[in-house]
Formats: C-alpha cells, structure tokens, sequence
C-alpha cells in the first residue's frame, strides 16, 4: 500500500469521469490518466449526442413511453441476439438512472428540435451534445479536486496473477510508472490504431475514414489482453457507415455521414449499383452501408441524384458536386476515382426507365414505389434521376468503433480467459462495449452503457 | 476568403452536426435551411447574442481541428462589416470628426460667468437646448432608419418580421430574453451580461423619462427647474444615472477581463469610447446636482458645461459605433426570428417534481 491514489482511472471521456467522479464521492483518490491535451480531451465523447432511455408517459420530457421490454427487443435486433443478455438487461433497466446521474452531474438537455424527431421517444439529447458534457464533468471533477495529467498516455497495465500493480505512462519524453490499489480502463476501442485495423480487416481497412478520435490506439485493451484478459466481439466487425469522401482521416465526428442513398442510386467505380439503396427505412439501413462499400474495389461509391431530392435530408459538411447535366456530373467523378463513367451513365438511364413514378416519394414510410426489372432493385422511394441540376457524393466506408472489447462481468472487472475476474480492474466504456453491442449498433446506447459502468467501475450502486 | 465565404463555409459544416440546437435562436434558423447563403449568414450573425455556448460545445475549433469552427467569432466580425455597411458614416472618420469643432465653440461661447439666479438655463439658453434636442433626435432616427432599410436588403425577403409578433418583441427585450448563462467574460457561465445590459439599458430608460417629466414639469405644469430632490425628475434621473454607473463599470470591467481570459475579437475602440462617455455623462450628471445642491453654484455651472459637451459627444458618437446600430438591427432580427420560428423553448429542464 502506501500509494498516492487509490483509484487510477485510464481515459477521460464520459466512462472514465464518472468513474472517477463515483470514486471522488466515495473519498477515494483519484488520478485520472488522460492521453490528449487538456484542449482536446474526452475520447469519442465528444461525438456523442443522446442517451437512449427507457421511461414511463412523457417522464424525461418524451414522448410518449418506452418499456423495457420494447427497449431490450430493440437491442436483441440490432445485434442479431449477439449480446450478454444478462448485462444487455441491466443496462436498459438502469439506463433511467444513467439520465438521473447526468442530470445531477449537471448535464443540460434540449428539447426534441427538428434534427432529433426521429428519436424524440427514445433519446434524450444533450444541450450541446457531447464535448458539452464533458466540460460539465471536467469542472465537477476539478470542484472535488481530483487529479488529472494530461497528455499522458498509458502504454502498459502490469498485473500479478488477478491484481493490478501499476500502469506505465508516457508523459511527453518521460515514462512514468503509477499505482493504486483500483484501477478503471475507459480507453475506448483500437479503432484509430491503423496498423492494427489493417491487420483485421485487411485491404478493407485501406481507405477507411475513422470517425472519432484519433487517440484511440487501444494500448491498455492490447495490453489487458496480453495480460490474460478475455475478449468478446470480432477484430473485423464494427460500427461503420457512408462518409464523404473529403472527410478528414480522423476526428470528423457527426458531420461526416451522408445521408442521400436512399434519395439516391449509389454505384461503385466500375459504374455497376451493388445493393438495393431502397431496401428499408433509412434509420434501419444506414449502418449496413459503410461495410457495403468498404466490399467495392477501392472501397469508394458515387451516390448520383437531383434536384427533386435536394433538401430532403440533412446534407454532410460540404456542399455536393453539381453539374448541369447527367453526362456532366458522371464526367466529374472521374476526376474522384470512377473507373468506368459510360456504364455508370448506362446504370442511370436503365434505372431512369425502370422507375414506374415521376414525382413522388414518401420516405416516412416504405412507400413501394419500385424500380423493378433490374438488379439489384430499388424496392421504395425509386424516382427517375432526371431533373436538373444533378448531384453526387462520393462515398468511402467510415468507421464509427470495432466490436472488439474486454469482457467484463455484472461489477464490471475484467474477466480473463479463465473465466475468473481481475479482483481491482474494472472497465467501462467503449473498451467493453462489445459484451453488449457485439454485433450493431443502437444510437444512444454508448453514453448509457458508459455511465452505467462507470458508476459500477467507481464502486458506485445503482 | 472573405468573411461572408467564410461564414458559409462554417455554418454549412454546422447545419450538418446541429448538435448545438437547443443554444439560442441561431441554430433552429440554420436548421431550416438546405443551402446556406450570404443573406442568411448575415441574419444569423445579428441573431447571435455572443453567448459562446457553441463555442465552447463544439469539437471542431481551430485548435484542435481543421474545421477551424468558432461561430461567435465569425458572428462578430459579420456583424461589424454588417454595420459599416448599414453606417452613412462608416470610413469617414476623421471628416466626421470635424463635428468636434462646435464643442470647442460651445467651450468658448457658454464658459461660464457670474450668474445672479440659479436656473439651468443661464448657461446655454431653453430655446437652443430643445432646437438641438429636436435635432439630434431627427438625426438619430433617420441614421437608424437608413440602417433599418439597408439591412432589410441584405437579409432578403425572406427574413420580414410580422405585425402581430411586436409586442412579443418588445416584451423579450424588456426581459431580456436569451441573455442569461453566458460564456463571458470566461469560459465559465455568468450572468454579468444580463446585468451590465439591464442596467445600462433601463438607465437610459429612466434618465430618458426623467427628460420627458422635466419638460412636463416646465411646459405644462410651468413648474421651472431646478427641481428639489424629491420631484419625480430628479428621481428617475438620479436612478437612472446610477444604473448607468455600474453598468458601464460592470461593462467595461468584463471587456478587459474577457480579453485576458478568452481568445475572441476585440471589440472596436469607438465602442469602448461610447461607453466611457456614456459613463461620463451619467457621472457628471450626478455631479451637478450634488454640487446644487451643496450651494457650490459656480462648480455647478462647470460641471454641467462638462456634462453637457459629454452628451454632445456621445451623440457625435453614437453613429459611429456598433452599439448603436445594435439597439435597432437585434431586435428587429429577433421580431423576425419570433415571426418565422418562433421556438421558444430550447432547453429542456429536468427536475424531481415534474418529470424526473
């Protein structure tokens, strides 16, 4: 004993802090270990938005109600019944405390404006979303004067048979080595570790434009695993959608995602479509595509419409491509990568005349307006792209998280390949996420399963 | 890149995150549009009330990304190129300048003398002051008028306030609507600005009424000035000096401290110089009447010499700086923002009794 802290929290995004936030009102001591500098802190929570909620009639200023049961039915299909149930359940049951504990952490709210009905039932979203947040925990955490070094960055976790001894930390030029009697790892996932992910997914990962942080090398979870830890979820599997094409490598976050295929046909750069952009609802599809692309050959796509749908969805970061004509906007995407523009003007016309209706498409709803007799079919919302001036985004696979995570059990410490638990290493967050996404993703879910943890992980009850 | 570009750039990255939403009027705006333009960029910076919410929310600023996003910043600076283009006298200074020659003449013409009785209007006669007033008032109104139509060119068509939303207008800038829990002059959220402006702006409310009663004092009830102490006049004046006292003090204190702590525009010189005179004249103000009333007559008659050329200044002034083309480009975009969306409430409160 005799350490300067007893509790070592690794990665100060939303887990970690209220972890560490948990611990400090315990009184514990705290130091929490965060690898960006103070500017730049909190992971991937700075993307995040929105807690997924269960709750009873308008509790939580909702709508409406949503139960349990219709929550844990949700996440049953998202993840095909790949999750620990067990875990799944507590955290949909807990997710109403997840909300109360921000709350009295001095998260804000927002209302359900334009950009969140969709989800104005299920997820309550943050005033200012996720950075937002973390501020308000960051100052929580200075007022109950716990520690935090950034810039610090954990390289190794040294463990003797199931405990924790110390953890090995790069500060700038120094390597510095610091123990505690607890330890919490809330370092997120390996998605930005390049090398790695090349090593998982192979030349699917060529292109691959990571969404968030560019931090998150997954050095503590590597080395949990070198230590005996055990592992749920697959190296190659993660949350990926469509992303522009002129998204930075890192960091781009929410702005990144195009939303136009369902407005649009979306073709790969031998100018062939490849999947039916029709297929159903938006929100239910918009996490197949990412894969869908990273499959094409060069892993990049054209998603090719026109006037008629301009402004029906959000638009990405940047304005699209225009031209005058058909001919026009095909030409252009050959300076961005398609090989093969004449079959790509072909797909065009051959879907324009397979399209029954003009005009009209409701895309509240799967409105059966097909184009049919080709293939792939566009099985709703198919209208002719024939209305000047034409459109395109050129796509690439965009990678939100891997699966991939520490497994943990109900007191969230790591479990090794044993099936015994490290007795004072915790983890919380997106590095044991995959024990209940571990094949989907549910929007709203990472801040709750966070929290959750978190609380758990600082030795908290919920 | 010019600041108009600029700030279409930034938004159009914004209106693709929108995560700041629930912040002020600015976000549902940019929420109803598709493409953004230079006219919408142009209303929304005269929207934003400088809270820096977004600012600090946001994890695209410039020093950690190249996005380079900093709405409040941008906001300033559209708003100062909006204003010199609203302002007949933008660019021309120091021509204008010259309006400072008539001070000098007044210093030389009215410096006081021996007076037998006590009455204001021994120093610069009754008919010269309301000849001046009427002046300065037509002046006023047609440099805010000639604002008030070139800004409705450059937002558009689109952007036209309806009759039926003024009196909601009026009752947001009595309250002061959106102004609470801003990131200035830190990071941290205060409350300074809701009180510096509250007090500035019903300070001038009050010595502006107090005007009113003096010449209903003098011209209806033949009542002459000076007033004792406790008429209604010297009252609301006395009140009204003392608001604009510690307001201007609050206002000019967080200026430095917001230029220390954060990393925004300064604000233009002709403003700070406003405020000081503004602070000057509410000072001077307050003088004269301690002076009176301490029978120090020939003081009195010095001091009000020098409040009177810091009225004159402050109109000289006023023109010139962005706090003046505020008071009339604000409200009016935010009669337009109450006419087109009109939401309300953004933020959504959580608590025990209610729905918890």
């Amino acid at each position: 004993m005799g350490h300067d802290y007893d509790f070592i929290v690794v990665g100060g995004g939303n887990a970690g802090l209220v972890a560490a936030l948990t611990a400090l009102e315990k009184g514990k001591r705290v130091l929490l270990l965060e690898k960006a500098p103070q500017e730049d802190r909190g992971g991937n929570s700075k993307y995040t938005r929105d807690f997924r909620v269960a709750h009873r009639n308008g509790q939580f200023g909702l709508d409406g109600e949503y139960s349990y049961d219709e929550f844990m039915e949700d996440l049953i299909k998202v993840t095909k019944g790949q999750t620990d149930k067990r875990l799944a359940r507590m955290v949909v049951e807990n997710s109403d405390q997840a909300v109360k504990w921000a709350n009295e952490h001095g998260v804000k709210w927002q209302r359900s404006l334009p950009s969140t009905l969709h989800l104005g039932r299920t997820n309550l979203f943050i005033l200012g979303g996720g950075k937002a947040l973390l501020n308000t925990y960051y100052e929580k955490l200075k007022n109950k004067h716990g520690t935090v070094m950034y810039g610090s960055e954990v390289n190794a976790v040294e463990v003797e048979g199931n405990e924790f001894r110390s953890v090995i930390v790069n500060q700038g030029n120094e390597k510095l080595k610091f123990r505690a009697s607890e330890l919490v790892l809330s370092s997120g996932g390996f998605e930005s570790n390049l090398e790695l992910l090349k090593k998982f997914w192979g030349v699917r990962a060529d292109n691959m434009i990571i969404r968030g942080t560019h931090n998150n090398t997954g050095l503590p979870m590597i080395s949990m695993i070198e230590n005996g830890a055990e592992t749920i979820g697959k190296g190659d599997d993660g949350h990926v959608v469509a992303v522009d094409a002129r998204s930075p490598k890192f960091n781009g976050g929410i702005v990144t995602r195009v939303d136009s295929i369902p407005f649009s046909i979306t073709v790969n750069r031998e100018g062939e479509r490849f999947y039916d952009e029709g297929e159903d609802l938006w929100p239910k599809r918009y996490a197949i595509w990412g894969k869908l692309i990273a499959g094409q050959p060069g892993q990049v796509a054209y998603s090719i419409f026109d006037k008629k749908v301009w402004g029906k969805f959000i638009p990405p970061f940047k304005p699209p491509i225009t031209d005058p004509t058909l001919e026009g906007i095909i030409n252009r995407l050959v300076e961005f990568g398609l090989r093969n523009p004449e079959r790509a003007l072909e797909t065009v016309k051959s879907f324009n005349s397979a399209c029954r209706e003009n005009t009209r498409a409701d895309h509240a709803r799967l409105d059966g307006t097909a184009a049919s007799g080709i293939i792939p079919p566009k099985s709703n919302w198919a209208l002719p792209i024939d209305e000047p001036p034409f459109y395109a985004f050129v796509l690439k696979p965009g990678l939100t998280f891997t699966y991939m995570s520490l497994r943990v059990d109900e007191r969230a410490r790591v479990v090794k390949r044993d099936g015994t638990p490290f007795s004072n290493i915790y983890a919380a967050g997106e590095i044991m996420a995959g024990n209940i996404l571990t094949n989907g993703y549910l929007g709203g879910l990472g801040l709750v399963i966070g929290t959750i943890f978190g609380i758990i992980a600082g030795g908290g009850q919920i | 890149m010019n600041e108009l570009d600029e700030a279409i750039r930034q938004y159009t990255i914004c209106n693709a995150c929108r995560y700041c939403e629930g912040y002020c009027p600015v976000w549902p705006t940019l929420s109803s549009l598709v493409d953004v333009k230079k006219n919408d960029v142009v209303y929304m910076a005269n929207l934003c009330l400088d809270h820096r919410d977004c600012y600090y929310a946001c994890p695209y600023v410039p020093e950690v990304h190249e996005f380079k996003i900093n709405i409040p910043e941008i906001n300033k600076q559209l708003r100062y190129s909006t204003y010199s283009k609203l302002n007949p006298f933008a660019g021309r200074k120091y021509v204008y300048a010259m309006l400072l020659i008539p001070l000098a003449i007044m210093w030389l013409f009215y410096f006081p003398k021996k007076y037998g009785s006590l009455s204001f209007y021994n120093l610069v006669p009754k008919y010269t002051i309301i000849i001046s007033g009427i002046f300065v008032l037509v002046y006023m109104l047609a440099v805010l008028g000639y604002a008030l139509v070139k800004y409705r060119n450059m937002i558009g068509s689109m952007y036209t306030p309806k009759l039926n939303k003024i009196f909601e207008t009026l009752l947001d800038l009595l309250k002061h609507s959106w102004f609470s829990d801003m990131h200035y002059p830190s990071e941290k959220e205060s409350n300074i600005r809701i009180a510096y402006h509250l007090l500035i702006f019903y300070g001038f409310l009050l010595d502006f009424v107090s005007t009113l009663l003096g010449m209903l004092y003098e011209d209806i009830l033949h009542i002459s000035s000076p007033f004792p102490i406790q008429n209604p006049t010297v009252i609301t004046g006395l009140a009204g000096g003392i608001f604009l006292i510690i307001g201007t003090t609050i206002a000019l204190y967080a200026r430095i401290f917001s230029y220390r702590k954060q990393k925004f525009v300064k604000g233009t010189s002709i403003d700070l110089y406003l405020t000081l005179t503004l602070m000057i004249v509410a000072v001077t103000g307050i003088l004269v009447l301690v002076l009176r009333l301490n029978g120090m007559i020939s003081s009195m008659y010095l001091m009000l010499l020098v409040h009177y050329s810091s009225i004159y200044l402050l109109f000289v002034l006023a023109p010139l700086s962005s706090t003046f083309m505020h008071a009339i480009i604000r409200p009016y975009s935010l009669w337009i923002y109450n006419s087109i969306i009109g939401k309300k409430k953004l933020v959504l409160r959580l608590n025990k009794e209610q729905n918890l």
